[in-house]
């Protein structure tokens, strides 16, 4: 389900989550380096937050490299998928401190990263409670449809 | 500007691997866009490289213009091409491009404008002295539409100004008629096109459908790739094309080339443009009706006859590498005719087919010519068109083609979805088409209600025989 509010949408799905047929270059990475910065947090509020604010014109500005480089999917926990394709972003603005990080608590509805759809800001949600267990995805790194992006444990 | 390195695939189906293919011609990497139901295409085994860009709904995947212009930064393509329907024909997608600094293989924002509006098409074609079939400009009202219609004469055709395949188009007959079929017209026009604008022309009874082919490299230049006749259609969707349009008076033939050259040139038209005219045989005049943007379902017909590879020729055009043949050097020799084989079942009025292909045999090699992204065991997606494959046989004349094109019809060899392909064989195998005595409304209202007949008889008939 979508739900579009102003520019912003909110991608929650509910649907068992198949392998994503990612084609993007195989795992190198390690999950989620994130860099936590000074800034104000313009989202990522606890739930019901992700709706909230992600000015189109503010996308955070780093080119993204060649290719995506996911890291090992966990065998098991809820995989989210990105719901478009896109640039993966980890935080609400460039500086901003991520939405999550692995090992943390997070409610269903609550954002876990933002897809950037020609400026248009699609902030994904988690669809269950759960522990971060996984990020995929490198900021800034570009993803496909259906790709997984965070992985969540719900028994976490 | 240096040629394209690597080009975005906005596109499914038979056009997607058409245009994968003039890349591998042209040496450019070929990025595939795709939904997620397409994954397992034909196409996104023959790319380069795919994108999955959403889910299978089209609106959320081809027709989604933001997905398709981020698909090709993401994956760093210097080249877009829309291939025909979806986004192909929408303005904002070039200008998107141009802003993005990706080369659209296709005319700019304003000329696919200009030459896409059938109300500002035609006034181009006034101002350069192209015939156009009587009628208005845009009419506002349904007052007005009856005072044109009074001076023309009845019948009629009302048409939306926005739009095409056959959607906001009316036929009026006589005057008693006009009040309905100005609300039908308008209000479809609005719903289908968001344009509830609509000319009035003069109905031409037994019009033949003629366009021409032409490419434009940008700068004023044009050169036409002769003509073809799509005649032979069913609800205004194209069964089967020709190339070239056969039979028309000599001074027809070359003032509508000519025109077509013209226009596309004053557009300052970049790639491959289509003029089509409505061709009256009765008075023997042609009438302009509308340019399309866009490579065309039934282009391999022209390329069949005069060795031109169009979409090739699109690719160059949009790298900045210009046109690569002069007039001069296009030689229309033989006769070529598409057929389109949809997943449809014609004895149920057309109704899609959709299904599993558990066998797909196609009789290629030389002088056959079969642009598909069938392959055996491929389910077809329920998401998207019925088009499987198009079916192009070239002979030395119009006969030899015709008879070849029946062999091969013959020899194609398709189960677990219904096709057209049995309907194209009887539909050219009737004297009329033979010779050449059919108009626009021909299979309508002339043929399919006596195949119809004889299909019901045959299949009684194979019934009692099973008895």
């Amino acid at each position: 389900m979508i739900v579009t509010v102003g520019e912003d949408r909110l991608h929650v799905s509910r649907d068992p989550l198949p392998e994503g047929a990612s084609l993007a270059a195989p795992a190198t990475a390690a999950p989620a380096s994130g860099a936590p910065a000074a800034g104000p947090v313009a989202a990522g509020d606890p739930p019901p937050p992700a709706v909230a604010k992600a000015s189109s014109g503010a996308g955070p500005p780093t080119a993204p490299p060649p290719a995506a480089a996911p890291a090992e999917v966990p065998e098991s926990g809820t995989k989210i998928e990105s719901p478009s394709v896109g640039l993966f972003w980890r935080s609400p603005s460039p500086g901003a401190p991520p939405f999550v990080e692995v090992g943390q608590q997070i409610a269903a509805g609550e954002t876990v990263a933002i897809v950037e759809v020609m400026k248009l800001m699609n902030h994904v949600a988690s669809p269950v409670d759960g522990v971060v267990t996984a990020i995929l995805v490198e900021n800034g790194a570009p993803v496909e449809f259906g790709q997984a992006i965070v992985v969540v444990d719900p028994q976490g | 500007m240096p040629k394209l390195r690597r080009v975005l695939i906005a596109n499914r189906g038979e056009i997607a691997v058409r245009v994968i293919r003039a890349c591998f011609d042209e040496g450019i990497e070929s990025v595939l866009a795709v939904s997620a139901a397409d994954r397992e295409s034909l196409g996104a085994e023959l790319a380069d490289r795919v994108v999955v860009i959403g889910p299978a709904a089209a609106a959320e995947s081809y027709l989604d213009l933001d997905r398709v212009v981020s698909a090709a930064k993401v994956s760093e393509c210097d080249g877009l091409h829309p291939g025909y329907g979806f986004l192909s024909e929408r303005p904002e997608l070039a200008a998107a491009c141009a802003e993005g600094g990706i080369a659209f293989v296709g005319p700019s924002e304003e000329a696919m404008r200009r030459s896409g509006d059938k109300a500002t098409a035609r006034a181009l074609a006034r101002e350069l002295g192209v015939p156009i079939n009587e009628g208005s400009d845009v009419v506002g009202s349904e007052q007005q539409a009856r005072e044109v219609a009074e001076r023309i004469g009845y019948p009629v055709l009302l048409k939306a100004a926005g739009g095409g395949g056959g959607r906001g188009m009316r036929r009026v007959e006589a005057a008693t008629e006009l009040a309905g079929a100005w609300a039908q017209a308008s209000g479809e026009a609005e719903a289908a096109f968001g344009d509830g604008r609509i000319f009035v022309e003069r109905y031409v009874r037994h019009a033949r459908h003629v366009e021409v082919q032409v490419l434009g490299d940008g700068r004023g230049g044009a050169i036409h790739v002769g003509h073809r006749d799509c005649t032979l259609q069913r609800r205004y969707q194209k069964l089967i094309e020709e190339a070239p349009a056969y039979g028309l008076p000599p001074a027809l033939d070359a003032e509508i080339k000519d025109a077509s050259r013209r226009m596309i040139s004053a557009l300052g038209y970049a790639g491959a443009a289509t003029c089509e005219f409505l061709v009256d045989p009765d008075r023997g005049s042609a009438g302009f009706l509308e340019i399309n943007a866009r490579l065309q379902v039934e282009h391999p017909v022209s390329e069949m006859v005069t060795g031109v590879d169009i979409v090739r020729e699109q690719l160059r055009i949009a790298g900045g590498e210009g046109i690569s043949a002069g007039q001069e050097e296009i030689e229309v020799s033989g006769h070529a005719i598409e057929v389109r084989i949809n997943a449809e079942s014609p004895a149920r009025d057309f109704a899609p087919s959709p299904g599993t292909l558990a066998k797909w045999v196609v009789p290629e090699g030389t002088g056959v010519r079969v642009d598909t992204a069938c392959f055996p065991g491929w389910t077809i997606p329920p998401h998207y068109d019925s088009l499987l494959a198009k079916l192009i046989v070239g002979g030395a004349d119009r006969t030899d083609a015709l008879e070849r094109t029946r062999r091969a019809l013959r020899h194609l060899r398709v189960e677990g979805v219904e096709t057209t392909a049995g309907f194209a064989l009887d539909l050219l195998g009737d004297a009329d088409v033979v010779a050449g005595r059919v108009h626009t409304r021909w299979v309508e209202e002339e043929f399919i209600d006596g195949w119809n007949a004889s299909n019901e008889a045959a299949a009684a008939a194979s019934n009692e025989e099973a008895a």
